[in-house]
């Protein structure tokens, strides 16, 4: 069904040493230690080691370029378990895969940190914002240079735990920790999956070291294959917020937006489509089938609730879910490339678009697109870059996301022209949803303002710059990827299946799902018209409310799932109190028992035994003292007697 | 002879009831006196003449003076005994003694069928084994008359 | 005659025995001991005549010698006694009590 999927693998060149490589994922590591332990007293200060690390490393990353392009891959490993054994032999490598993975976590982490310094200028614990982030950049690096399944899936892990101290930062609210804490729990059921999928690997292979991962895909049996993969696209799932596991990207939101635009947009979600595209040896047809499924209903369910949604970060975390699922529809088809391509538009304009709302929110202190409107002329380069990652996200002709989502469009095509038709619908949504975002937001009336707050203005240059480059990467960074340069992003991941020209149809297509999308959020959710005939409208108010409250899942997790789990640990607490309790509390009232008992028996019987001998002597003693009378006549009379008896005895 | 020793032993053993029967101490004293001189008698019959003299003259001379003596010395009211108490000890000091009767009887009566032999111990005789074959109790006696003077004498000093 | 005074020594001793027991004064009880020794004595002297030796007239002679030392000490011991306890009754004197 997959034509071209046997084809699609990264290709594995011959290693460069180059020990270099530890810098890049130390440099923000040592920005951590630093601000954990000094944070306090940096102040103002902490922000700028945290851009000093990050930026540091985008240069390195950088510096790498040149012999990446060039075909080779850079690695540098040390013996972990074993001196000898080759199999436990860690360490980082550098191929095209890693190096675009690199280059985004980089240059749009730098940015981001950037942003944060004013975004956070007034948080009394920005220290430890950026400490974290600095973490979670270090961490991130680590799981794209690893070149062992042991050290991605620590990194994995690490990168989970920044997540949740950053989505849970402030974390004197409650929704915010109870987010965190979402966040850390639903990512774990996947990571559970990627670790049993480890594991199997390891028993079944042997070496879990990627550039080992062909040869296990030659020699393993399909079904083993289909397994470990399906297991390791579990892992995915969770990281990337795929249906089913998708609940706690919403929530997340709770979180300082620079926060949601580096982690729950452009990078941490990434990973699991990263994690999918390095193992993508080791995906069967049948593995990979279900990967579409989940990919495309992620895609279009995720589409419809963004559509409904009327908090800005909201929308934006949505339509994240929908993006990912796209991606990994892409991956589903086998074409690895075209998802790594979404991959880096998607990382630039959604970053991008987050900022932009963290920009309105700043300026604002609203949420709630209600309450916005009109903010085009008070904002205006926040409105343009907005702009700008709305078009891209749209698939605006030329513009980043045209060329990656179009890439995709095509695979579908090839694959399955049902398939195609269904992305394209996923497009019109797509389309939709961000263009009333963007027009609810920036366009429109703008509502009162009362006293307390005051008119809102743009951001301070520190958040406008960043996010200035991050458009002019929104923009053309699909470039890489379009025929014009001669698919350079082609060449690099080492994929030939490139095409030369542009594809008039699918562009054609795509448009009319912009146009449409566009045209349908103009009409219905800015115009407020009602394009519904009267017949239907129940039925589409229904379908608006189910979308509304994103079909209920967390409600069904919570009935299903959660509520009988707490119900049974809290069983398991009691059986625990009276039960195991009972028992030690059992024990020791028994011992207590046992302790009366051999009191009482030591009282009654040994103490009268002891007694009644010592009481017995001197009875009999006192009953001999008699004799001591001291009168002399009774001696004597005893001696006659004795005198007597004696001779009695012993007469011959 | 068996006449003289019946009505001497009979006298002997009238005293000695009277002896250790009379509440008054003198009395009893004197009546010890009519044993001893029976006890003398007896020695005669039995041809023993010098003890009988040394008997009279030591235990009744000495002993008997001594004893009354004594007597005299712890004054009136201790010379007299009451009834009562002597009564309530004297059934097993009866038994007693009437049991110590038996064995002693019992004991010496192998010997009843001994004779008198016709010649008694000669008085030099005794003079010789005195000297010679028991000299050692005999300088004994000496050495222990001398304790029991200066033991008395200690004593009986006032302090 | 042998057994007459074989029987009269016995019945002497037992007497004397009977005196010890039976008297409360303690020169009573000294008088009760003579009985005693001269018991022995007659015995020692009858057979000294029954075997014709000199043996048991010196024995009956040490006996008198004997009792003379030692009525000399007991006496002498009831005047001390007489003057600390100011009695001669034996049973009042029990300071050997147990």
């Amino acid at each position: 069904m997959f034509p071209h999927a046997a084809s699609t693998s990264i290709a594995i060149s011959r290693a460069v040493a180059s020990p270099a490589l530890v810098w890049l994922p130390l440099l923000p590591l040592s920005a951590f230690t630093i601000l954990i332990f000094f944070g306090r007293r940096l102040g103002r200060l902490s922000a700028w080691v945290a851009v000093a690390a990050l930026g540091g490393a985008c240069a390195l990353a950088g510096s790498l370029g040149e012999a990446v392009r060039s075909g080779r891959r850079l690695a540098v490993a040390w013996p972990w378990l074993s001196a000898t054994d080759a199999r436990w032999s860690m360490g980082l490598s550098v191929d095209g895969l890693t190096w675009l993975m690199l280059m985004i976590v980089t240059s749009i982490g730098t940015m981001i940190a950037l942003y944060s310094i004013g975004y956070m200028h007034n948080d009394p614990r920005a220290s430890r914002f950026f400490a974290y982030l600095s973490l979670f950049c270090a961490a991130m690096l680590g799981l794209v240079l690893a070149d062992h399944f042991v050290l991605l899936y620590a990194c994995w892990e690490l990168v989970g735990l920044c997540s949740y101290l950053l989505i849970s930062f402030w974390f004197e609210k409650p929704a915010a920790a109870a987010a965190g804490r979402k966040a850390f729990l639903t990512t774990r059921i996947g990571d559970t999956g990627l670790l049993i999928g480890m594991w199997l690997l390891w028993a079944t292979w042997g070496s879990l070291r990627f550039d080992q991962l062909a040869n296990a895909a030659g020699q393993l049996a399909p079904g083993l294959l289909t397994a470990i993969s399906l297991l390791i696209f579990l892992g995915a799932v969770g990281k990337s917020a795929q249906v089913p596991l998708h609940v706690w990207l919403p929530d997340a939101m709770e979180g300082p937006t620079p926060v949601s635009a580096l982690i729950h947009a452009a990078t941490m979600v990434a990973a699991g489509v990263y994690l999918v595209a390095r193992s993508a040896v080791l995906f069967t047809p049948e593995s990979r089938q279900i990967v579409l499924v989940i990919g495309l209903v992620t895609h279009l369910f995720a589409g419809m609730v963004a559509l409904t949604q009327t908090d800005i970060k909201r929308v934006l975390a949505h339509s994240t879910i929908s993006q990912l699922g796209l991606m990994m529809t892409a991956l589903g088809m086998g074409a690895v490339t075209a998802a790594m391509f979404h991959l880096l538009t998607h990382a630039f304009f959604k970053a991008l678009l987050f900022l932009a709302a963290g920009s309105v929110i700043h300026a604002t202190h609203q949420q709630e697109l209600s309450r916005l409107g009109g903010l085009w002329r008070r904002m205006p380069w926040t409105h343009a870059v907005c702009l700008i990652a709305s078009l891209s996200m749209g698939g605006f002709f030329f513009l980043s996301g045209f060329w990656s989502k179009d890439a995709i469009l095509l695979a579908a095509e090839h694959a399955h022209p049902s398939l195609m038709w269904g992305l394209l619908l996923g497009a019109t949504v797509t389309a939709g949803y961000i263009a009333r975002l963007y027009l609810r937001c920036f366009h429109g009336a703008a509502p009162d303002h009362d006293a307390a707050h005051h008119a809102p203005h743009e951001s301070p240059l520190i958040m406008v710059a960043p996010m200035a480059v991050l458009a002019v990467g929104a923009a053309f960074v699909g470039f890489a990827g379009s025929p014009f340069l001669g698919q350079p992003l082609w060449r690099l991941l080492g994929d030939h299946e490139a095409h030369e020209r542009l594809d008039a149809g699918i562009a054609l297509w795509s448009g009319v799902a912009l146009a449409a999308g566009t045209g349908l959020a103009w009409l219905i959710g800015f115009q407020r018209r009602q394009l519904v005939p009267a017949s239907l409208r129940p039925l589409g108010h229904r379908l608006y409310t189910l979308a509304a409250n994103k079909f209920y899942v967390d409600e069904w997790y919570a009935r299903a799932i959660i509520r009988p789990l707490l119900r049974a640990s809290a069983a398991l607490a009691q059986a625990d109190l009276r039960v195991i309790d009972g028992a030690v509390n059992a024990a020791g009232r028994l011992g207590w028992v046992l302790s009366q008992w051999k009191e009482r028996f030591d009282r009654v019987v040994v103490d009268r035994l002891v007694n009644g001998v010592a009481s017995a002597v001197r009875g009999a003693g006192g009953s001999l003292r008699r004799i001591q009378t001291g009168l002399v006549h009774q001696y004597l009379i005893t001696v006659v007697v004795a005198v007597v008896i004696l001779s009695v005895i012993f007469r011959r | 002879m068996t006449i003289a020793c019946l009505l001497f032993s009979a006298l002997v053993l009238i005293g000695a009831v009277w002896v250790v029967v009379l509440p008054n101490l003198f009395r009893a004293a004197l009546s010890l006196g009519l044993v001893l001189l029976g006890i003398a008698a007896l020695f005669i019959l039995l041809g023993a003449e010098f003890l009988a003299f040394v008997q009279i003259l030591v235990y009744v001379g000495a002993i008997l003076t001594l004893v009354m003596f004594a007597i005299m010395l712890t004054g009136k009211r201790a010379a007299t005994e009451t009834r009562h108490a002597a009564s309530r000890r004297s059934i097993p000091a009866l038994a007693a003694s009437l049991a110590l009767f038996i064995v002693l009887v019992r004991a010496t009566s192998p010997l009843r069928g001994l004779t008198a032999v016709e010649q008694p111990a000669l008085l030099s005789v005794i003079g010789q084994e005195l000297v010679q074959t028991f000299v050692l109790p005999f300088e004994v006696i000496s050495l222990l008359f001398v304790i029991a003077i200066v033991g008395a004498i200690v004593l009986a000093s006032s302090r | 005659m042998t057994i007459i005074l074989l029987r009269l020594s016995a019945a002497l001793f037992s007497l004397g025995v009977y005196g010890i027991l039976t008297r409360r004064n303690a020169i009573g009880l000294l008088l009760a001991v003579e009985l005693m020794l001269n018991a022995a004595a007659l015995n020692f002297v009858l057979l000294s005549r029954t075997s014709g030796q000199a043996h048991a007239q010196i024995f009956a002679l040490f006996i008198i010698a004997l009792a003379a030392c030692e009525a000399v000490v007991g006496l002498a011991i009831v005047l001390s006694l007489f003057r600390c306890a100011k009695t001669v009754l034996a049973d009042q004197v029990n300071l050997l009590k147990g």
